[in-house]
């Protein structure tokens, strides 16, 4: 009797095993299918393979991201927006900075700042940052949250490497960082994905593509989905946007979107 | 295994299930690692899952391998004895006179198993099976050594000194 329960037990434990693996590895396809930086979202890879996704992804739900008559643009989280290969490449010059307050994913961030008293914590530790007038912040691979308004900055996540004035802290995990309300001189993000950036009542100019261009006078700019470089000085006043951009909304004295 | 002098209490060899009946279990690990290493690769981050991953991976390694020491065969001239367990062990001993008036001796062997030399050895006496030594390499060497020995145990005085 005892012969007969081991063999049943091994091939229960087989079993469980090999389908357990199956399982697994239906998991990592699907995961792999997904891979595009923008974290895990297993409903997204299900619908871009099942539906041999080709439709226009600007009919998908676009009523509800903009109210064509009043150019507002609702900011929605649905993922698979961020999925489209439409994008806008456009460039935009404004003297408004946005107010931003989320989690956004950079592939190179750059600060120049000389405010000491703000705490910098780098894995937990405090930044020492004595006798140094001008200080240039460097970080690759930057996943967390951003939070800007006016002229303070705060930030909180982890990167793969940060370099401060030359000085590179680089590790095989990530290193965390964060601080809160620095002020800076300038900051410009590189490879940016941002979900969404409101821009108040501004001038500027704004091109799309070669097509178009346009004189922002008084206007709001809203961008769903950003991708690009972001750059924010201080002493020029102008907030400079290059890169591409699901769906562009500009309201004042004339209202329009782009998808 | 291994083979020393003939003597009644020395051990002719020494036979342990085959790691070749655990490749279904090896397979499962090695692609866990390798879904793991492509996932680091392509800088998927999902560290609950990978730590999941690993830890099902190793399970799978230890499980082959443990299934392999918990069963072992040792071959005398007199007796086969079959160990089971490892911390806590059944020994049972299998004398060959006996089974003198042994009916069968079969090797089972599926394809994969006929592809890969390993099998199943039945020593069925009178009263049925007597024995089985399972998932061993070379099942068709070691039916033809247990053969011999029965014979040697049926006629002692032909036994070669």
């Amino acid at each position: 009797m005892l012969n007969q329960q081991l063999p049943n037990k091994h091939h229960h434990t087989r079993f469980y095993l090999v389908m357990i693996t199956l399982i697994i590895g239906g998991v990592f396809v699907l995961l792999f299918l997904n891979n595009d930086g923008n974290g895990f979202s297993l409903t997204n890879a299900i619908i871009r393979n099942t539906n041999n996704f080709t439709e226009d992804i600007t009919a998908f739900n676009y009523d509800e991201i903009f109210n064509a008559k009043s150019g507002d643009l609702r900011i929605t989280s649905d993922p698979t927006l961020a999925k489209s290969d439409k994008n806008i490449v456009f460039s935009l010059k404004f003297d408004k900075y946005p107010k931003i307050d989320q989690e956004v994913q950079i592939g190179n961030l750059e600060l120049n700042f000389n405010d000491l008293v703000t705490q910098i914590t780098i894995n937990d530790n405090k930044l020492e940052l004595n006798n140094l007038q001008d200080i240039n912040l460097l970080m690759n691979n930057f996943n967390g949250k951003l939070s800007f308004e006016g002229h303070k900055l705060s930030l909180s996540g982890a990167a793969k490497r940060i370099e401060v004035n030359g000085v590179a802290f680089s590790s095989e995990e990530e290193i965390k960082i964060s601080f809160t309300e620095l002020g800076y001189k300038s900051f410009t993000l590189i490879k940016a994905s941002i979900n969404s950036l409101e821009l108040d009542e501004g001038n500027g100019d704004l091109i799309v593509g070669n097509k178009l261009e346009y004189s922002l006078a008084g206007d709001a700019v809203k961008l769903l989905y950003f991708e690009g470089l972001l750059d924010m000085n201080q002493e020029s006043g102008f907030l400079t946007l290059d890169g591409s951009t699901r769906a562009l909304g500009v309201s004042g004295d004339l209202n329009f979107n782009l998808k | 295994m291994k083979k020393e002098l003939v003597d009644n209490n020395k051990c002719l060899m020494t036979i342990r299930k085959s790691r070749k009946s655990c490749l279904l279990e090896y397979s499962c690990g090695i692609f866990l690692l390798l879904l793991l290493g492509i996932s680091v690769l392509k800088r998927i981050y999902q560290p609950k899952l990978h730590y999941f991953v690993l830890s099902l991976a190793l399970f799978s390694f230890v499980y082959a391998e443990g299934s392999r020491l918990f069963v072992r065969y040792k071959i005398m001239p007199k007796k086969t004895i079959i160990i089971k367990g490892i911390i806590k062990q059944n020994r049972k001993n299998v004398y060959f006179h006996p089974l003198g008036f042994v009916t069968d001796i079969n090797v089972k062997q599926g394809r994969l198993q006929r592809l890969l030399n390993y099998g199943t050895i039945y020593v069925q006496g009178a009263g049925g099976i007597s024995f089985e030594i399972k998932d061993i390499s070379h099942p068709h060497q070691i039916m033809n050594v247990i053969e011999d020995l029965i014979e040697k145990s049926k006629h002692p005085e032909k036994k070669k000194i």
